[in-house]
């Protein structure tokens, strides 16, 4: 037999609660075990407790599926907390509201029913000390006094001893009138406890006077001994934490059962809304707990108990601190190795660069000469490869303006075309001996060291000579098959107009392009 | 077709105008000769402007312009262009018609060779039908046997400059000859 408050959790495979409509998961507690009055229940001992803001769930840790209970947080009259004490975990206690018309029905085992709790006065500070199991010469030192400590001789106190009888409850039979919902007016099955609509709690009295439902057969709570409830004496469950001193669910569940009963007494169709007046609604679920005022023990071992909570608290920041800061390092060192390893290769004959600022310059010609210069040692370098392999270079001016423009202008202002014209100009006045302009075809200005046209021609002409019929693609692949992509396609189609002109090509024009033959047949 | 005619007729550029004047010139030149060529080899007397052999008024076969073994043909205007050439270098004669006569031997020629034919087989002052000269039996073997009559029209005519022949004629054709 159980007491009817227990209620029955669906669970998801993975042992997580289903939770209702509009249920908030507030806190979750690890682990903790379950008691039904003083007694142990078997089977729930080791679990989850989630605090949401209808239930207060357990999740089993073995088996979620069959031995997770739940209860409701309207169930509840008031939440008591037992600090922890040498082998005594630290413990909540949560007494559940009277159910007024407890009576017994059935024919369940009146015994299976109660459980020993006992009474007895300490001999040192008097103070009246509850027990949960029944207590003995054995198990003495499993119950010191809760006020001094001290476990006192079993011989001492076996005058005080007195034993508590508290019995299970149970519900009669109430008539079968519909449960009306306050929030949307949805009539429900008596039975129901929220509203099979919205998921609204129903209203306590209504639910009160239906029926009791009949006991849940898949609640299976199996007592380890007699649970020590009297019937119509208070009816109350513990919660054991088994690591955590559960100080902060114990807050929590009070300022729940606080904002429930203030809840209750609001206009239900205000429900939802962030805020009337002004006034915040919502559930202030989690606050900074003050340790000292939450024990309701009071002498040398509360004192204790609160100094060892406070540094165990601060040890557990700290260490919190100390994990998220290491994490961080461990992230700041990842991304330092992968900058590392992802960077550009560093060049090896990076140099600072002067900028060459317009507004450095008094005049515009002085301006012009420093562009020449700082442009001659583009081309150079950035042609410098080219240069090696074939000893000339030979860029259009087009190319070379979007090229310097990009890699050196930008931030520094862009040079105009014909600024850039006349700084090609002025090479050779600078003593820059190495590069000139040069008009090819009577058309295109190009800057070259040399005769690079000359040399292009004698490698495109090559190159028909190999492979009769080549085209433009084909050339610009051939010439550039070494060395990147130092012949531009201007440049091969300016060599190889001249050479169709010149008679060196013939021309055989298709949809497909232009294919190039060298000229043996017709010659001039 | 191609098998009679040079190598130099499967090359592709030879199918594109060349931008070049001086090599453009060559390239006419080379197809002058290209038509000679076939024309001679293949006894071809008329040709149309598509280049295709004209023979009785009815063109037939294919246009000496399409090389399909390399996939190349002239384009139209620069077909007008050789053909331009061949009337100026005297190696072709245009007709009202349209039709491109193709001088593989110069009129004169022809003139001549029709002049020595008579006196060998001794038909001088003997009138002969143009028809009998150019398809009968006794001409067979001889250059000009198969001839297109307009053409042979034209080398008699200069037989009759020479003072050498008399045309006769009727309805304004000639149809017979009487060579002195």
């Amino acid at each position: 037999m159980h007491l009817q408050q227990w209620h029955y959790v669906e669970t998801t495979a993975s042992g997580q609660p289903i939770l209702r409509e509009n249920e908030k998961d507030v806190y979750v507690e690890y682990p903790a075990g379950c008691y039904q009055g003083k007694a142990k229940i078997i089977g729930k001992q080791k679990g989850r407790i989630y605090l949401t803001s209808q239930r207060l769930i357990y999740i089993d840790d073995e088996m979620p599926m069959t031995n997770s209970v739940s209860l409701e947080i309207d169930d509840i009259a008031k939440v008591e907390y037992s600090s922890k004490f040498l082998r005594k975990s630290a413990r909540l206690i949560i007494y559940l509201k009277d159910t007024a018309d407890d009576s017994e029905t059935g024919t369940d085992n009146f015994a299976a029913k109660q459980s020993k709790a006992q009474k007895w006065t300490c001999p040192i500070c008097s103070a009246l000390n509850k027990t949960t199991e029944e207590i003995s010469e054995n198990n003495m030192h499993d119950f010191p006094c809760e006020n001094c400590g001290v476990v006192p001789d079993y011989d001492m106190i076996k005058d005080s001893i007195t034993l508590d009888q508290v019995e299970a409850v149970d519900e009669t039979s109430g008539n079968s009138s519909k449960n009306a919902c306050t929030v949307c007016t949805y009539l429900n099955y008596p039975l129901l406890s929220n509203c099979e609509m919205c998921g609204t709690r129903l209203p306590e009295n209504e639910r009160k006077l239906s029926v009791r439902a009949p006991q849940d057969k898949r609640v299976q709570i199996e007592l380890e001994a007699k649970d020590g409830l009297v019937p119509g004496g208070p009816a109350f469950v513990q919660i054991s934490f088994r690591m955590s001193d559960g100080v902060l669910l114990f807050q929590t569940v009070s300022n729940l059962l606080e904002s429930q009963e203030r809840t209750k007494t609001q206009n239900v169709f205000n429900k939802g809304v962030a805020s009337v007046n002004g006034t915040d609604l919502q559930l202030k679920s989690l606050q900074i707990l003050d340790t000292d005022s939450a024990l309701s023990k009071v002498g040398i071992t509360s004192l204790e108990k609160s100094q060892e909570t406070k540094l165990i608290n601060n040890d557990i920041i700290l260490n919190k601190a100390l994990s998220d800061l290491s994490s961080l390092m461990a992230l700041a060192s990842d991304i330092e190795k992968l900058y590392n390893t992802m960077g550009r290769k560093t060049d090896h004959n990076s140099h600072p660069l002067l900028t060459v600022d317009r507004e450095k310059f008094l005049t515009k010609d002085l301006f012009i000469d420093e562009i020449s210069r700082e442009l001659y040692g583009f081309i150079m370098s950035e042609f410098q490869e080219q240069k090696e392999k074939e000893g000339v270079i030979l860029i259009t001016l087009v190319d070379i303006y979007a090229l310097y423009n990009k890699a050196m202008r930008i931030g520094s202002g862009l040079v105009s075309p014909q600024e850039l014209r006349v700084a090609c100009e002025r090479f050779e006045k600078l003593g820059l001996n190495d590069l000139h302009l040069t008009r090819i075809n009577g058309r295109v200005l190009c800057v070259s060291s040399g005769d690079s046209f000359g040399f292009i021609k004698q490698k495109i002409l090559d190159v028909a000579t190999t492979t009769p019929g080549t085209d433009l693609l084909q050339l610009s692949q051939q010439l550039n098959d070494k060395n990147g992509n130092s012949w531009t396609m201007g440049i091969i189609m300016e060599a190889l107009n001249n050479c169709v002109n010149e008679g060196k090509l013939l021309v055989d024009e298709q949809i497909t392009g232009i294919h190039y033959y060298v000229n043996f047949d017709w010659i001039i | 077709m191609n098998e009679k005619l040079p190598p130099i007729y499967n090359f592709p550029p030879l199918y594109t105008c060349q931008p070049n004047v001086l090599i453009r010139e060559q390239q006419l030149s080379t197809w002058c000769d290209l038509i000679l060529d076939f024309a001679k080899t293949n006894s071809v007397w008329c040709m149309s402007q598509e280049g295709t052999v004209v023979k009785d008024s009815e063109s037939s076969g294919q246009s000496i312009f399409r090389n399909e073994s390399i996939q190349r043909s002239v384009t139209a205007p620069f077909r007008d262009q050789i053909w331009n050439k061949m009337v100026q270098s005297e190696k072709a004669i245009k007709s009202n018609n349209g039709v491109y006569f193709i001088l593989w031997r110069s009129v004169d020629y022809w003139s001549s060779q029709i002049l020595q034919w008579f006196e060998t087989t001794g038909k001088l002052n003997q009138v002969m039908t143009v028809y009998e000269l150019l398809e009968g039996d006794e001409t067979l073997g001889w250059e000009f046997h198969g001839m297109h009559p307009s053409l042979c029209e034209e080398s008699l005519q200069r037989l009759r400059d020479r003072g050498r022949a008399t045309l006769l004629k009727e309805q304004n054709k000639i149809m017979g000859v009487k060579v002195v």
